[in-house]
């Protein structure tokens, strides 16, 4: 009931500051956001998914500061979540220079900050890794610099930033997850800040093809534990190509994402419910992959043809042999989109799961454990589960 | 000991950010229009608006915004808006 009369607060006043988009002076707020809904229907069972919203308030106060911001309300199995995705304030320091200060969608790849909203996606959910839970950053507490200029005839883009970081659970509470590292706690566990980037080149003149290296590292372990020399080293490689094709009368999007994330090779301590006490050491490396690509016959004469999207996308994830959380789930989705406007979106997708568990090295009988696969309808990445039918609604504002 | 990491990761941060923002030549799109960049720009990402779809205000706080997110040059952004406002 709290949650529900503070989100009732929370859009009364947004509505009275929507009042402020046509005032005059160089102070302006807009409200902004997305929401999304849908149904989803497995083989055994079919229903009508979570509903979410997400306001995202821009504060300009001229035309160097700007704060940004983005909740989350998401109303699933008669519960209402609320999120907050990013918080940040940013100054412009230069032409080619911002910083920005305070929850920050992590630039790691090319997937979370350009196109997670509901709206942009393509499909109903997020590729294997991302999302709440996710293997992959997505927002962190911290501070960076960013920007873009041209070098000759080339553009570039670069982000440098200090962040809290992921952390390891080193299986002290869930022992089942351990050696797994979280991202997005909001206390860090140690006083080292992990360092990250991204540089990204466009080498084509048209701006087409933008290809991007990203980084991030530092120590995962909690100060006061066994583990706090532990560190940890994610990278990535990311491609997207963007491109109106004449012959084809479509604009065509490649995007893919090859991620590497490393954890320095430690034992684990398991203790399993009959008291027997076991050692667990792996060489402890993710692996993650993401392709996509979606044609839209834009520039064809029939509106209806036009207002078309097809879709498809592949990911998967390898997982260390030996961890006990370990599997290597698959995701292949498909989907015909249709736009009411550039902004409005009916998603008609088809997703095929599936999982090959990781052999344990060790021998017990535990079950590996599923990593927390966020949700799908709330443009989420489904992990696992059962192969499933998805129609989502999804407009931006 | 900590205390030089943290002051050793701040530095190369800026020395990185220093590096980038002397180094660089130009924050011209080389004579593009505000028409092609908006196009080239805006669908990298999600389709391209209608300049209609916001008024001249909200299209300055909606610019500034999209600089940073979609992190567009100075020039970019100031020559997309003034297309954009002049379609309006």
């Amino acid at each position: 009931m709290k949650r529900l009369l503070f989100t009732m607060a929370i859009l009364l006043s947004c509505w009275s500051l929507m009042g402020q988009d046509e005032s005059e002076g160089t102070t302006k707020f807009m409200l902004r956001g997305y929401s999304q809904g849908g149904f989803t229907a497995t083989k055994d069972d079919n229903s009508f998914g979570s509903v979410g919203f997400s306001p995202l308030f821009i504060y300009r106060h001229d035309d160097k500061l700007i704060f940004e911001s983005e909740l989350e309300f998401e109303y699933e199995g008669g519960e209402l979540s609320m999120a907050l995705e990013y918080a940040n304030v940013s100054y412009k320091v230069s032409n080619s220079l911002w910083l920005r200060a305070g929850k920050i969608i992590v630039p790691f790849g090319n997937w979370f900050e350009r196109i997670h909203p509901s709206w942009i996606n393509p499909l109903p959910t997020m590729p294997l890794g991302y999302g709440h839970g996710g293997i992959l950053p997505t927002a962190d507490l911290g501070i960076e610099a960013r920007g873009a200029a041209y070098l000759g005839k080339m553009k570039f883009n670069y982000s440098a930033y200090l962040v809290n970081g992921p952390q390891l659970n080193d299986g002290d509470h869930e022992q089942e997850e351990a050696g797994m590292v979280s991202h997005g706690v909001t206390v860090d566990n140690n006083n080292n800040k992990f360092v990250g980037g991204r540089f990204g080149i466009f080498p084509f003149k048209n701006s087409s093809l933008e290809l991007g290296f990203s980084g991030l590292t530092g120590k995962v372990g909690a100060k006061d534990s066994e583990f706090n020399k532990v560190g940890s080293r994610l990278y990535a490689l990311d491609l997207s190509y963007i491109k109106s094709l004449n012959f084809m009368k479509s604009i065509i999007s490649v995007r893919a994402q090859k991620s590497f994330i490393n954890v320095d090779d430690v034992e684990y301590k398991i203790i399993h419910e009959d008291g027997d006490e076991e050692h667990l050491e792996f060489d402890n490396k993710v692996r993650s992959l993401y392709t996509q690509i979606s044609i839209k016959p834009a520039l064809v004469g029939s509106k209806f043809i036009r207002s078309l999207e097809f879709v498809g996308r592949y990911a998967n994830i390898n997982q260390p042999k030996g961890a006990p959380w370990a599997k290597n789930p698959t995701q292949l989705a498909f989907g015909v989109n249709y736009w009411f406007s550039w902004r409005s979106v009916l998603k008609f997708a088809y997703q095929i799961n599936g999982i090959d568990t990781v052999p344990m090295e060790m021998g017990h009988d535990d079950e590996p454990i599923d990593i927390h696969g966020p949700e799908p309808v709330g443009g989420h990445g489904a992990m696992g589960g059962a192969n499933t039918f998805y129609i989502q609604w999804a407009i931006g504002f | 000991m900590k205390y030089l990491k943290l002051i050793l990761s701040l530095s190369i941060v800026v020395a990185f950010t220093f590096m980038v923002a002397v180094s660089c030549t130009a924050t011209m799109p080389f004579g593009k229009g505000g028409a092609q960049l908006w196009g080239e720009n805006c669908m990298r990402c999600h389709n391209t608006p209608p300049p209609t779809s916001f008024g001249d205000e909200q299209w300055d706080v909606i610019a500034t915004h999209m600089e940073l997110r979609a992190q567009l040059t100075d020039q970019e952004m100031k020559t997309i808006l003034e297309f954009l406002k002049s379609a309006n």
